[in-house]
Protein backbone atom coordinates (compact mmCIF):
# COMPACT_ATOMS: atom_id res chain seq x y z
CA UNK A 1 0.00 0.00 0.00
CA UNK A 2 1.33 3.47 -0.88
CA UNK A 3 2.42 5.48 2.16
CA UNK A 4 0.07 8.33 1.24
CA UNK A 5 -2.93 6.04 1.08
CA UNK A 6 -1.93 4.32 4.31
CA UNK A 7 -1.57 7.63 6.14
CA UNK A 8 -4.90 8.81 4.76
CA UNK A 9 -6.69 5.66 5.89
CA UNK A 10 -5.11 5.73 9.34
CA UNK A 11 -6.07 9.38 9.76
CA UNK A 12 -9.60 8.63 8.61
CA UNK A 13 -9.75 5.71 11.04
CA UNK A 14 -8.72 7.85 13.98
CA UNK A 15 -11.13 10.56 12.89
CA UNK A 16 -13.98 8.03 12.87
CA UNK A 17 -12.90 6.70 16.29
CA UNK A 18 -12.89 10.18 17.78
CA UNK A 19 -16.22 11.20 16.25
CA UNK A 20 -18.06 7.99 17.15
CA UNK A 21 -16.59 7.71 20.63
CA UNK A 22 -17.12 11.37 21.43
CA UNK A 23 -20.69 11.29 20.19
CA UNK A 24 -21.70 8.11 21.98
CA UNK A 25 -19.93 8.95 25.22
CA UNK A 26 -21.74 12.29 25.29
CA UNK A 27 -25.06 10.68 24.33
CA UNK A 28 -24.63 7.97 26.96
CA UNK A 29 -23.98 10.48 29.74
CA UNK A 30 -26.91 12.69 28.72
CA UNK A 31 -29.24 9.69 28.68
CA UNK A 32 -28.03 8.45 32.07
CA UNK A 33 -28.70 11.86 33.60
CA UNK A 34 -32.37 11.62 32.54
CA UNK A 35 -33.44 8.05 31.82
CA UNK A 36 -37.08 9.11 32.19
CA UNK A 37 -36.76 11.40 29.20
CA UNK A 38 -34.94 8.70 27.23
CA UNK A 39 -37.73 6.27 28.09
CA UNK A 40 -40.21 8.81 26.70
CA UNK A 41 -38.14 9.14 23.54
CA UNK A 42 -38.15 5.37 23.01
CA UNK A 43 -41.88 5.20 23.75
CA UNK A 44 -42.64 7.91 21.23
CA UNK A 45 -41.55 5.61 18.39
CA UNK A 46 -44.36 3.21 19.37
CA UNK A 47 -42.32 0.17 18.36
CA UNK A 48 -41.56 -1.62 21.60
CA UNK A 49 -43.82 -2.49 24.53
CA UNK A 50 -43.51 -0.42 27.70
CA UNK A 51 -41.45 -2.94 29.66
CA UNK A 52 -38.94 -3.42 26.86
CA UNK A 53 -38.69 0.34 26.33
CA UNK A 54 -38.00 0.80 30.02
CA UNK A 55 -35.22 -1.81 30.06
CA UNK A 56 -33.75 -0.39 26.85
CA UNK A 57 -33.75 3.10 28.40
CA UNK A 58 -31.56 1.76 31.21
CA UNK A 59 -29.34 -0.58 29.16
CA UNK A 60 -28.54 1.44 26.02
CA UNK A 61 -26.76 4.39 27.72
CA UNK A 62 -24.35 1.99 29.43
CA UNK A 63 -23.80 0.10 26.17
CA UNK A 64 -22.92 3.38 24.46
CA UNK A 65 -20.49 4.32 27.23
CA UNK A 66 -18.79 0.94 27.32
CA UNK A 67 -18.50 0.70 23.53
CA UNK A 68 -17.36 4.32 23.34
CA UNK A 69 -14.44 3.61 25.66
CA UNK A 70 -13.70 0.25 24.02
CA UNK A 71 -13.28 1.94 20.63
CA UNK A 72 -10.00 3.40 21.86
CA UNK A 73 -8.61 -0.01 22.74
CA UNK A 74 -7.16 -1.76 19.66
CA UNK A 75 -8.22 -5.26 20.73
CA UNK A 76 -11.79 -4.11 21.38
CA UNK A 77 -12.12 -1.83 18.38
CA UNK A 78 -13.68 -4.42 16.05
CA UNK A 79 -16.39 -5.61 18.48
CA UNK A 80 -17.09 -2.00 19.49
CA UNK A 81 -17.38 -0.94 15.85
CA UNK A 82 -19.77 -3.82 15.19
CA UNK A 83 -21.89 -2.75 18.15
CA UNK A 84 -22.00 0.82 16.85
CA UNK A 85 -22.93 -0.40 13.38
CA UNK A 86 -25.74 -2.47 14.90
CA UNK A 87 -26.98 0.44 17.01
CA UNK A 88 -26.97 2.89 14.11
CA UNK A 89 -28.81 0.40 11.91
CA UNK A 90 -31.53 0.00 14.55
CA UNK A 91 -31.77 3.77 15.13
CA UNK A 92 -32.03 4.47 11.41
CA UNK A 93 -34.72 1.83 10.91
CA UNK A 94 -36.67 3.19 13.89
CA UNK A 95 -36.51 6.70 12.43
CA UNK A 96 -37.67 5.49 9.03
CA UNK A 97 -40.50 3.58 10.70
CA UNK A 98 -41.63 6.65 12.67
CA UNK A 99 -41.36 8.81 9.56
CA UNK A 100 -43.43 6.43 7.47
CA UNK A 101 -46.17 6.38 10.14
CA UNK A 102 -46.20 10.16 10.37
CA UNK A 103 -45.43 10.15 14.07
CA UNK A 104 -44.76 13.39 15.83
CA UNK A 105 -41.88 12.12 17.91
CA UNK A 106 -41.12 15.57 19.24
CA UNK A 107 -44.44 15.27 21.03
CA UNK A 108 -45.45 18.92 21.18
CA UNK A 109 -46.63 18.36 24.75
CA UNK A 110 -45.31 21.55 26.27
CA UNK A 111 -47.74 24.05 24.83
CA UNK A 112 -45.83 24.51 21.59
CA UNK A 113 -47.14 23.74 18.14
CA UNK A 114 -46.69 20.15 16.99
CA UNK A 115 -43.29 20.76 15.50
CA UNK A 116 -42.23 17.60 13.71
CA UNK A 117 -38.79 16.04 13.99
CA UNK A 118 -36.53 16.93 11.07
CA UNK A 119 -36.62 13.42 9.66
CA UNK A 120 -34.49 13.92 6.53
CA UNK A 121 -31.66 15.43 8.54
CA UNK A 122 -31.85 12.75 11.24
CA UNK A 123 -31.80 9.93 8.68
CA UNK A 124 -28.84 11.43 6.82
CA UNK A 125 -26.99 11.93 10.09
CA UNK A 126 -27.59 8.37 11.25
CA UNK A 127 -26.61 6.93 7.88
CA UNK A 128 -23.39 8.95 8.05
CA UNK A 129 -22.60 7.53 11.47
CA UNK A 130 -23.45 4.03 10.24
CA UNK A 131 -21.01 4.44 7.35
CA UNK A 132 -18.35 5.57 9.80
CA UNK A 133 -18.93 2.49 11.94
CA UNK A 134 -18.82 0.20 8.90
CA UNK A 135 -15.59 1.87 7.80
CA UNK A 136 -14.07 1.06 11.19
CA UNK A 137 -15.27 -2.55 10.91
CA UNK A 138 -13.67 -2.81 7.49
CA UNK A 139 -10.43 -1.38 8.83
CA UNK A 140 -10.33 -3.79 11.76
CA UNK A 141 -11.16 -7.02 10.00
CA UNK A 142 -7.87 -8.80 9.31
CA UNK A 143 -7.33 -10.88 6.21
CA UNK A 144 -9.39 -14.08 6.35
CA UNK A 145 -6.32 -16.32 6.62
CA UNK A 146 -5.12 -14.30 9.57
CA UNK A 147 -8.46 -14.33 11.36
CA UNK A 148 -8.93 -18.08 11.33
CA UNK A 149 -5.36 -19.35 11.49
CA UNK A 150 -4.21 -17.29 14.47
CA UNK A 151 -0.99 -16.51 12.64
CA UNK A 152 -1.33 -12.76 13.07
CA UNK B 1 -11.86 -16.14 16.80
CA UNK B 2 -12.55 -17.28 20.33
CA UNK B 3 -10.95 -14.11 21.67
CA UNK B 4 -13.13 -11.97 19.43
CA UNK B 5 -16.30 -13.71 20.61
CA UNK B 6 -15.22 -13.30 24.22
CA UNK B 7 -14.52 -9.57 23.77
CA UNK B 8 -17.73 -8.98 21.82
CA UNK B 9 -19.83 -10.79 24.44
CA UNK B 10 -18.09 -8.92 27.19
CA UNK B 11 -18.99 -5.56 25.65
CA UNK B 12 -22.65 -6.62 25.48
CA UNK B 13 -22.85 -8.15 28.95
CA UNK B 14 -20.95 -5.55 30.97
CA UNK B 15 -23.60 -2.84 30.41
CA UNK B 16 -26.23 -5.21 31.85
CA UNK B 17 -24.42 -5.31 35.17
CA UNK B 18 -23.78 -1.58 35.07
CA UNK B 19 -27.47 -0.93 34.38
CA UNK B 20 -28.55 -3.22 37.23
CA UNK B 21 -26.13 -1.48 39.55
CA UNK B 22 -27.45 1.89 38.44
CA UNK B 23 -31.03 0.77 39.09
CA UNK B 24 -30.15 -0.63 42.49
CA UNK B 25 -28.46 2.62 43.39
CA UNK B 26 -31.20 4.93 42.10
CA UNK B 27 -34.20 2.91 43.24
CA UNK B 28 -36.23 0.30 41.40
CA UNK B 29 -39.29 1.70 39.65
CA UNK B 30 -40.78 -0.22 36.72
CA UNK B 31 -43.08 1.74 34.43
CA UNK B 32 -46.77 2.10 35.30
CA UNK B 33 -49.21 -0.12 33.48
CA UNK B 34 -51.10 1.49 30.63
CA UNK B 35 -54.86 1.26 30.41
CA UNK B 36 -56.49 0.48 27.13
CA UNK B 37 -59.47 2.50 26.12
CA UNK B 38 -61.72 -0.54 26.72
CA UNK B 39 -60.53 -0.74 30.30
CA UNK B 40 -61.07 2.99 30.58
CA UNK B 41 -64.69 2.57 29.47
CA UNK B 42 -65.19 0.02 32.26
CA UNK B 43 -63.63 2.40 34.72
CA UNK B 44 -66.11 5.08 33.68
CA UNK B 45 -68.59 3.11 35.75
CA UNK B 46 -66.32 3.29 38.75
CA UNK B 47 -66.85 6.40 40.78
CA UNK B 48 -63.99 8.14 42.42
CA UNK B 49 -61.01 7.66 40.09
CA UNK B 50 -58.82 10.74 40.24
CA UNK B 51 -57.84 11.87 36.75
CA UNK B 52 -54.56 13.69 36.34
CA UNK B 53 -53.96 15.77 33.23
CA UNK B 54 -50.23 15.85 32.42
CA UNK B 55 -50.55 18.29 29.54
CA UNK B 56 -49.47 21.92 29.62
CA UNK B 57 -51.90 24.35 31.19
CA UNK B 58 -53.19 25.94 27.94
CA UNK B 59 -54.18 22.48 26.67
CA UNK B 60 -55.73 21.61 30.04
CA UNK B 61 -57.77 24.81 30.03
CA UNK B 62 -58.98 24.19 26.48
CA UNK B 63 -60.56 20.91 27.57
CA UNK B 64 -59.97 18.11 30.02
CA UNK B 65 -61.55 15.14 31.72
CA UNK B 66 -64.11 16.56 34.18
CA UNK B 67 -62.73 16.80 37.69
CA UNK B 68 -59.16 16.15 36.58
CA UNK B 69 -56.17 17.84 38.17
CA UNK B 70 -53.49 19.44 36.03
CA UNK B 71 -50.09 18.12 37.12
CA UNK B 72 -46.92 18.22 35.02
CA UNK B 73 -43.22 18.22 35.76
CA UNK B 74 -43.23 21.94 35.10
CA UNK B 75 -45.98 22.87 37.61
CA UNK B 76 -45.23 19.98 39.98
CA UNK B 77 -44.41 22.09 43.03
CA UNK B 78 -47.28 24.48 42.45
CA UNK B 79 -50.03 21.93 41.77
CA UNK B 80 -49.03 19.02 44.00
CA UNK B 81 -51.01 20.46 46.96
CA UNK B 82 -54.04 20.73 44.68
CA UNK B 83 -53.56 17.10 43.71
CA UNK B 84 -53.55 16.03 47.36
CA UNK B 85 -56.65 18.10 48.07
CA UNK B 86 -58.49 15.98 45.53
CA UNK B 87 -56.83 12.66 46.37
CA UNK B 88 -58.54 10.23 48.70
CA UNK B 89 -56.79 7.33 50.42
CA UNK B 90 -56.62 4.29 48.14
CA UNK B 91 -58.13 6.14 45.20
CA UNK B 92 -57.31 4.97 41.68
CA UNK B 93 -55.23 7.60 39.89
CA UNK B 94 -55.38 7.78 36.09
CA UNK B 95 -52.85 9.98 34.32
CA UNK B 96 -53.21 11.09 30.72
CA UNK B 97 -51.69 13.54 28.29
CA UNK B 98 -51.92 13.86 24.51
CA UNK B 99 -51.76 11.02 22.04
CA UNK B 100 -48.15 10.46 20.97
CA UNK B 101 -46.91 12.11 24.16
CA UNK B 102 -45.63 10.26 27.20
CA UNK B 103 -45.42 12.98 29.80
CA UNK B 104 -48.20 11.01 31.48
CA UNK B 105 -45.84 8.09 32.02
CA UNK B 106 -43.24 10.29 33.69
CA UNK B 107 -45.83 12.06 35.88
CA UNK B 108 -47.31 8.68 36.84
CA UNK B 109 -43.85 7.46 37.86
CA UNK B 110 -43.31 10.60 39.96
CA UNK B 111 -46.66 10.05 41.69
CA UNK B 112 -45.67 6.49 42.47
CA UNK B 113 -42.39 7.76 43.92
CA UNK B 114 -44.52 9.59 46.48
CA UNK B 115 -45.60 6.19 47.76
CA UNK B 116 -49.04 6.18 46.13
CA UNK B 117 -50.10 2.93 44.54
CA UNK B 118 -52.72 2.09 41.90
CA UNK B 119 -51.48 4.67 39.41
CA UNK B 120 -52.41 4.03 35.79
CA UNK B 121 -51.67 5.74 32.48
CA UNK B 122 -54.38 6.16 29.85
CA UNK B 123 -53.26 4.92 26.47
CA UNK B 124 -54.30 7.27 23.68
CA UNK B 125 -54.43 10.23 26.03
CA UNK B 126 -57.08 12.89 26.17
CA UNK B 127 -57.81 12.45 22.51
CA UNK B 128 -59.00 8.91 23.16
CA UNK B 129 -61.30 10.13 25.90
CA UNK B 130 -62.34 13.38 24.25
CA UNK B 131 -65.98 14.39 24.12
CA UNK B 132 -65.64 16.01 20.72
CA UNK B 133 -66.24 14.12 17.49
CA UNK B 134 -64.93 15.19 14.08
CA UNK B 135 -67.45 16.50 11.57
CA UNK B 136 -67.18 13.37 9.42
CA UNK B 137 -67.50 10.90 12.27
CA UNK B 138 -66.55 7.23 12.05
CA UNK B 139 -62.92 7.71 12.91
CA UNK B 140 -60.93 9.99 15.11
CA UNK B 141 -58.47 12.41 13.62
CA UNK B 142 -55.97 14.82 15.06
CA UNK B 143 -54.67 17.74 13.04
CA UNK B 144 -55.12 15.96 9.75
CA UNK B 145 -53.37 12.76 10.83
CA UNK B 146 -55.18 9.49 11.22
CA UNK B 147 -53.98 7.73 14.33
CA UNK B 148 -54.31 4.01 13.70
CA UNK B 149 -54.75 3.08 17.34
CA UNK B 150 -57.59 5.50 17.83
CA UNK B 151 -59.28 4.09 14.76
CA UNK B 152 -59.36 0.66 16.36
CA UNK B 153 -60.81 2.10 19.56
CA UNK B 154 -63.14 4.60 17.91
CA UNK B 155 -66.30 2.83 19.05
CA UNK B 156 -66.48 5.09 22.11
CA UNK B 157 -69.79 6.82 22.60
CA UNK B 158 -70.06 10.47 21.73
CA UNK B 159 -70.22 12.14 25.10
CA UNK B 160 -72.31 15.23 25.45
CA UNK B 161 -70.77 17.40 28.20
CA UNK B 162 -74.21 18.18 29.55
CA UNK B 163 -74.80 14.49 30.27
CA UNK B 164 -71.76 14.11 32.50
CA UNK B 165 -73.13 14.52 36.04
CA UNK B 166 -70.00 15.92 37.67
CA UNK B 167 -69.20 18.46 34.98
CA UNK B 168 -68.51 21.79 36.64
CA UNK B 169 -69.92 24.95 35.12
CA UNK B 170 -66.51 26.51 34.48
CA UNK B 171 -65.20 23.57 32.47
CA UNK B 172 -65.59 23.83 28.75
CA UNK B 173 -65.20 21.24 26.03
Amino acid sequence: MKPTRRVFLETAEWGAVLVLSGLFLYAGVIKLLDTDQFYLDIQSYRITPDELSWWAAHYLPWLELVAGVALFLPKFRLPAALIFAGLMSVFTLALLSAWSRGLDISCGCFGSSTAEANYPWLVVRDLGLLLMALFLVWRQIPPATCFFSRRC
Amino acid sequence: MRGFIFRFSGLLVLPIFLALGHLAFSGWLPPPKDLTLEADLKLMGIQGALWVDAREEPLFLSGHVPGSVNLTRKNWDKNLPVFFEHYGEGQTIIVYCSVGCHESTVVAAKIRELGLENVQVLEGGYEAWSVSRPPKGGELRLEGRNWGRMKENSNIESRNPKQIPNLKSNETH
